[in-house]
């Protein structure tokens, strides 16, 4: 069922760059830049699920905005296996890249603040295909009924407004939107976070249907560990602005080959009282993003640092087929993964 | 699609609704403001008050009892003449009337005053043969609405120094100091809404530049600047010259406070999730800024507009109260207001304060109306 590593990517990111200017105000100097993505690479295949975790300020949704180029990415490339060929959506211009955006659709956190409250659901939901041009109006309406059914909502509310919609309604809508297209990338940002829990289950439920019957890879950024479980074929930890760690969800969750990724997966709650399992607590903050560190970044705040680490940045390397991690010791360390 | 979509989840929660869910439900945003509005009392009030004003600004000439510029020389500085439904001996007749007046000469004092003339009685009727001036808005009936038959005479204000009817000036002046506002906030609004555009939508240096400016306008006190204005404007000027004149000395201070608005609204809608997934879904830049933005805080616009109306009123009443303003023989409230300068005029005829009220009653109906409006379209509250 979940493969090692995909055969046929849909996306492949490489040394993808992203630094934040920090200005210089009146009487202060310009600070140093945020390096919010140090070098990211991996590979999304068609119709498959990459989830990408970390900690707040981690870089996580920088990361899925600017492989939609909401952000522009400052290094790397990122090639995308569109309807006409492969292309790198990093170089492209603003004219090709508005050509591609159909097939690139985004989901967003706030199901309230990613719906223009001025506009009717027919209106929303159709706005890509009015963009698109490619129909005509009582084409669009037919296929915004049908999009409506797909995600399971009355199409006797497509002249009503936001307002009139619960979070998960919206989210549903928003995911019509997405769907309207028939993209082939869609970047899922924290997409069931805002939810309560039944809802949320709704949610993920619609995705994986979704993805199923249409093939669309997503690439969901959540620091919901859970969630990322329930919905990923793979996973990539993400630390300061680079991946830690990148391997199928199984995997990943059972032997964690990072102490980082051990230190996140023994932050899910677990359900059974009579089993407690050990917790580790981090020590000290996140680092500073405008610094680097001429070791491992995870370094200081490891448990298991040695010498190497705070002087030699560790190699992006394939431990286990598929499984990639940067760390020195990933070899010698047994490592407690979350429990089933 | 599979199963869990057919369960009884939220998308099932809506679908009892009645007709006026619906409608609810599919109110635009300005709908629902609307509704909010009308909720709220004394909004509605003072917006009936001002429609009341306002038309009769527009026409000045029909509504008003006398001619405005028309001296009484028999009648100089004469109190308010009261209305009566009841004579002396009691009758009772449906048709109000105003009793003559007839002028004395105290004997010992030698001070004129006017005594209530019981025997003589002009009844108040609509459309009433009486001269009329050629005042635009006095329709082509050239007709008052109400008043008195010619010779009687009728002042529910009074009269000012040269024996003139202070309702009729009143209710004249009222259309330059109504309008003076909605003009003066409209030039705001234009200069305002480019200036914080511009500083919000590009930010870094021209928004830093753009706010230095801003600062600096509202840092200088404001009536030494007016006064500097309008003392460069050219005497022989017409009054409507004076007009523009001074909407745009009220406009060259009013637009700060605007633009600021503007800049902020711009810069938080500019970040929205929405504005962001337009710009994915590849909605054209200036697709994005009128369909999503401009929409967005259209709202906030209206009640800044609404918030700074009455300012530019008090502007200019301050103005011309101060004679550097509208000049005489144009009238605005601040112009009659200057013959209530003197406290002996103050202590003799107070009646010459009755523009005054009409100031402070405009600046509370336009901060109600605000106040209701902002109210309405806060969605948090």
């Amino acid at each position: 069922m979940k493969d090692a590593g995909p055969q046929d990517a849909v996306l492949e990111v490489h040394d993808l760059e992203k630094s934040f200017g920090v200005k210089g105000g009146f009487l202060k100097p310009a600070g140093n830049p945020v390096k919010a993505l140090r070098g990211v690479s991996f590979e999304l295949g068609f119709g498959e699920t990459l989830g990408l975790v970390g900690e707040s300020g981690c870089g996580k949704t920088t990361l899925g905005r600017c492989v939609l180029r909401a952000i522009e990415p400052s290094g790397g490339s990122i090639q995308f296996a569109s309807s006409k060929g492969k292309l790198d959506l990093r170089t492209l211009d603003a004219k090709s890249l508005r050509a591609i955006r159909p097939e690139l659709q985004m989901v967003f956190q706030d199901p309230y603040g990613s719906l223009d409250p001025r506009m009717t659901i027919f209106e929303l939901v159709s706005e890509p295909l009015r963009v698109a041009g490619e129909m005509s109006r009582s084409q669009m309406k037919a296929r915004v009924a049908e999009l409506m059914t797909i995600v399971g909502l009355n199409t006797g509310y497509l002249n009503r407004y936001p307002h009139a919609f619960s979070g998960g309604q919206r989210q549903r809508i928003c995911i019509a939107r997405a769907l309207a297209t028939n993209p082939r990338l869609m970047v899922c940002d924290e997409a069931v976070s805002a939810l309560d829990v039944s809802v949320k289950a709704q949610i993920l439920n619609l995705l994986s249907d979704l993805q199923k019957e249409y093939g669309i890879a997503y690439l969901f950024v959540s620091h919901d560990l859970s969630v990322v479980r329930y919905i990923s074929h793979r996973v990539a930890v993400m630390y300061l602005g680079q991946l830690v760690e990148l391997g199928t969800t199984d995997e990943l969750f059972s032997a964690p080959k990072h102490p980082y990724t051990e230190a996140l997966l023994s932050a899910i709650p677990n359900p059974d009282p009579d089993t407690r399992s050990p917790r580790i607590s981090l020590r000290g903050d996140p680092p500073d993003p405008t610094r680097t560190s001429a070791g491992c970044p995870f370094a200081d705040r490891c448990a298991h640092a040695q010498d190497i680490c705070t002087k030699t940045p560790p190699q992006w390397q394939e431990i286990n087929p598929g499984h990639h991690v940067a760390c020195h010791r990933a070899q010698e360390l047994s490592l407690v993964g979350a429990v089933t | 699609m599979a199963d869990n979509l057919t369960l009884n989840d939220d998308t099932a929660s809506n679908d009892t609704s009645t007709k006026a869910a619906d409608d609810y439900f599919a109110a635009s945003q300005w709908s629902l403001i609307r509704f909010k509005f009308k909720k709220h009392r004394l909004a509605m009030a003072g917006l009936t008050i001002l429609a009341v004003l306002y038309t009769l600004a527009l026409f000045p000439g029909f509504f008003s009892v006398n001619t405005h510029n028309e001296t009484h020389t028999d009648y100089i500085l004469m109190p308010p003449q009261g209305i009566h439904f009841v004579d002396a001996a009691g009758n009772f007749s449906l048709r109000p009337f105003v009793y003559g007046v007839r002028q004395e000469i105290d004997d010992e004092t030698w001070e004129k005053t006017y005594v209530r003339d019981e025997a003589v009685r002009h009844p108040i009727r609509f459309f009433p043969q009486r001269e009329n001036e050629n005042l635009w808005g006095a329709l082509t009936l050239g007709r008052h609405l109400v008043g008195v038959e010619a010779p009687g005479v009728w002042f529910p204000f009074g009269t000012d120094e040269f024996g003139r009817c202070l309702f009729s000036r009143t209710i004249a002046a009222s259309q330059i100091s109504l309008f003076i506002g909605i003009a003066g906030v409209m030039l705001s609004f234009l200069i305002g809404s480019f200036m914080g555009g511009l500083s919000g939508y590009f930010g870094g240096t021209i928004d830093i530049a753009i706010q230095r400016l801003i600062e600096f306008v509202l840092s200088i006190p404001s009536i030494p600047l007016w006064m500097a204005l309008a003392a460069a404007m050219p005497q022989e000027w017409s009054s409507t010259q004076v007009f523009f004149g001074i909407t745009i000395v009220l406009s060259v201070v009013g637009w700060a406070n605007l633009a600021r608005v503007v800049r902020g609204k711009t810069l938080e809608i500019r970040e929205a999730d929405f504005v962001m997934a337009a710009r994915l879904m590849g909605v054209p830049t200036m697709q994005i800024i009128r369909r999503h933005i401009l929409p967005s805080f259209a709202s906030y616009l209206i009640v800044s507009i609404t918030l700074g109306v009455p300012a530019m009123i008090i502007a200019e009443t301050a103005l011309s109260f101060l004679q550097i303003g509208i000049k005489p023989p144009a009238v605005s409230w601040g112009v009659l207001l200057q013959a209530a300068q003197s406290p002996n005029a103050l202590s003799q005829s107070p009646w010459l304060l009755i523009p005054g009220a009409f100031v402070v009653l405009t600046v509370i109906c336009f901060n109600f109306v605000g106040d209701g409006l902002r109210d309405a379209v806060d969605p948090y509250r």
